[in-house]
């Protein structure tokens, strides 16, 4: 048990020194801006450098109006500009935690955000309008009424959800998280009428002709602030450093903010976009291939160390399952035996019973004020505990198909309870797991997308970002669907050959000389 | 007198209520080849594995060279490696080669080199004819062969005394006769055996003393042709006539 722990200890020291040499922490001077890098053409990820455009690590670039200005207010401030891609409800936790030094993000100032953060003076100022389909009566309508009866949405907690409201007589239609997946709702007539910005809306005709901006007459449209502002640390304001960001903002002309979102909207990916499915999937791939890449490699990354942790982790509780308490131990080996037992039973209750994303929602908030740890380091270390519980059942059952003539050949030469399991026992369950084994690694491939929420860039969430960056999201998705599919082939194939050799019986079996 | 290895006194085992072993007292002498008969669940196969605990005696004691083996006054892997076991099923190392299977236990157990264990693993493998198999994975013999094999792995352990427990009641017919040759030409060696068997002319052919079990209990001891020809016991006649007809 104590050794059991010991070992489990020390794996983790040595995972989480691991990634955090392989990460590059934060520098002294930096001004590290959080955003969701999914908000074209305020800011969106692509794998095109641009003179504007800020590398995120190495899952690409950041671009857009946001970044434009991150990088005005990062020079002023005499510091190098760090973008950190987040989902839109990790930005305020991340500000709080110190994470980040600004939100820039598109974000409106309003009094619920601003019990948690303090906003600058706006940074862009819009138009409320809606997206419609093309030809519909909906593009033709003034006032924001003429949608009464009609199903509008809006994006997930924000305050284009909450205005659907004033629109009498609304079929208000539960928000989602991103504006790929509510054009695609749009396109599907589920929905009538998406809220947005007029930037947005511009940037998501450049790839979708099917669909046309609705703009309403003076006084007919929401009642809205649509201007955008800076979020910094909660009770900032009249520090030095809040001063300085706000007079750098102060500094930036209307002209200036109005030739860069023109320039934001222009170096949107968008220039000859097919127009039919295949030839948009092609176009897609072509620009982001690179992001796709990181993606994939994230995934990669999480899957094959995450199950090969696990089976070491399984190995392990799955020995200890396996110590039979004997009547000659003291009474202080049983009850050690016995708790031994208790903890196993109880993580694989826990972490076979809940989801893995609960899990990683719960860990990576709970052990990041001691820890420090980073979303890659979290992930792995979640996916390698989850999958530690699977495979504890695994070996066990593995250990339960040996035959019992096996352990009592073992002990009738005088081998001991470790000697018999580590050389007779455990070879022979790990070859009779290995199907399994392998099934929990292809598994592992899908399941490490739900990683995605504590904001691990793996394959399914740096999609979602390639996704926002072209508004296309069926399409994106496709390449998505055709990539998983390809990792979980190649992975088969090589498990299947792996098993054969496992299982290879040569032909001729007698030999002249040993 | 010859010098006596295993002595038990009022050996008793139970499994929940049913008793398999009812107050049994025998003892192995040095040399000697014992067989075991009895109808099935008579109770010769679980005395047998009392013997080298892999079933653990309620009751009694066993001495092994006058320590009482129950008592803890002896460590039981340690014992193991005095008394050989052969089993009905083989329990050859699926995981290993033959040569392997007759290797492992002298390397981890007795520590001797590797270069020692092969040399002794390959000298007891040629014993058994099984010599030019010694490559092969243990699952790819025969019964015959694999019951070869077990004795090999047993032999290389050099016991003091090995126990055969239905060596050949798992094979086919035409094997049984290689495997039953191979007992008989140790047991001319001089090597210490008992015996649990179905075999009688074997029984008859190689034992000095033949124990008939019936209910858990000794119903009859004594030489081959005492127990074979003259039986004292209705219980022993009875079973006997079952092979002589």
């Amino acid at each position: 048990m104590k050794k059991l722990t010991k070992v489990l200890l020390v794996c983790g020291i040595l995972f989480t020194g691991f990634i955090q040499l392989v990460a590059a922490e934060k520098k002294q001077e930096t001004f590290t801006v959080g955003m969701e890098c999914n908000y074209a053409p305020f800011n969106w990820q692509t794998n095109t450098e641009t003179e504007s455009a800020v590398a995120i690590g190495s899952a690409g670039y950041c671009d857009g109006y946001d970044v434009m200005i991150s990088q005005k207010i990062a020079d002023d401030l005499d510091r190098e500009l760090v973008i950190k891609k987040l989902s839109w409800d990790g930005l305020q936790p991340a500000l709080e935690s110190g994470e980040i030094d600004a939100i820039i993000a598109g974000m409106t100032a309003n009094d619920e955000r601003e019990n948690g953060i303090d906003f600058t003076t706006p940074y862009y100022e819009s138009e409320m309008v809606m997206i419609v389909r093309k030809d519909s009566a909906e593009e033709k309508a003034s006032s924001i009424q003429d949608f009464s009866g009609k199903t509008v949405i809006g994006q997930k907690n924000t305050t284009y959800d909450e205005i659907i409201d004033q629109i009498k007589g609304v079929d208000h239609a539960t928000p989602k998280a991103t504006y790929p997946e509510m054009l695609l709702a749009l396109q599907n007539k589920e929905v009538d009428g998406i809220t947005a910005e007029m930037p947005v809306a511009e940037g998501v005709l450049e790839t979708n002709d099917d669909l046309a901006i609705t703009t309403f007459a003076k006084g007919k449209g929401f009642n809205v602030d649509t201007s955008v502002s800076i979020g910094l640390k909660d009770g900032t304001r009249g520090t030095k450093f809040f001063n300085d960001v706000q007079a750098s903002l102060d500094k930036i002309s209307a002209a200036d903010r109005s030739e860069m979102m023109k320039l934001s909207t222009k170096l949107q990916p968008k220039e000859g976009v097919p127009t039919n499915f295949f030839g948009k999937v092609g176009w897609i791939f072509e620009n982001n291939w690179s992001l796709f890449l990181y993606g994939i490699q994230i995934t990669l990354l999480l899957s094959i160390v995450g199950t090969l942790c696990g089976l070491i982790i399984g190995l392990i509780l799955g020995g200890v399952r396996a110590v039979e308490v004997d009547d000659k131990d003291s009474t202080l080996v049983k009850g050690l035996k016995r708790i031994a037992h208790g903890f196993v039973s109880l993580y694989v209750w826990i972490f076979r019973g809940t989801p893995m994303m609960v899990q990683a929602i719960f860990l990576y908030s709970i052990f990041r004020p001691i820890l420090h740890w980073n979303a890659l380091t979290a992930g792995i270390v979640i996916i390698s505990i989850n999958t530690g519980a699977y495979m504890a059942e695994i070996i066990r059952s593995g250990i339960q198909a040996v035959d019992r003539g096996q352990s009592e050949g073992a002990r009738s030469i005088g081998m001991n309870n470790t000697q018999t399991m580590f050389n007779i026992i455990l070879p022979q369950a790990i070859k009779n797991s290995f199907p399994s084994i392998g099934n929990q690694l292809i598994v592992n491939i899908k399941d490490s997308s739900m990683l995605n929420v504590i904001g691990l860039i793996e394959l399914y969430f740096q999609s979602s970002s390639v996704a926002g960056s072209v508004m296309l999201f069926t399409e994106t998705f496709f390449i998505t669907s055709i990539i998983y599919l390809l990792l979980t082939s190649v992975a088969t194939l090589i498990l299947n050959f792996v098993e054969k050799r496992l299982n290879h019986v040569p032909q001729n079996i007698e030999s002249e000389e040993a | 007198m010859a010098e006596t290895i295993i002595t038990i006194n009022h050996l008793e085992k139970h499994f929940d209520k049913l008793k398999v072993l009812k107050d049994i007292n025998f003892h192995i002498d040095k040399g000697e080849v014992i067989t075991i008969i009895g109808a099935s669940g008579s109770g010769k196969s679980t005395l047998l594995r009392c013997i080298n605990l892999l079933e653990k005696p309620d009751h009694g004691e066993i001495l092994f060279h006058g320590k009482n083996i129950i008592e803890d006054e002896i460590e039981v892997n340690e014992l193991r490696t005095h008394v050989g076991m052969v089993f009905q099923s083989f329990n050859l190392f699926n995981n290993k080669t033959v040569l392997e299977n007759c290797m492992i236990g002298q390397v981890k157990v007795l520590k001797r080199s590797k270069a020692e264990a092969k040399e002794k693993a390959l000298y007891y493998l040629d014993k058994v004819g099984m010599k030019q198999f010694a490559n092969a994975g243990s699952v790819q013999l025969s019964g015959g062969q694999k019951q070869r094999v077990a004795i090999a792995r047993a032999l290389c352990m050099e016991p003091e005394v090995l126990l055969f427990d239905e060596p050949t009641s798992a094979l086919d017919p035409e094997m049984v006769g290689d495997v039953l040759k191979i007992m008989k030409d140790l047991a001319k060696e001089g090597l210490t055996m008992a015996i649990v068997t179905h075999e009688m002319q074997f029984a008859k052919d190689v034992s000095n003393r033949v124990i008939f079990m019936d209910q858990g209990v000794i119903a009859e001891e004594g030489t081959p042709e005492e127990v074979f020809h003259a039986p004292k016991n209705e219980r022993t006649k009875a079973f006997l006539t079952r092979f002589h007809t």
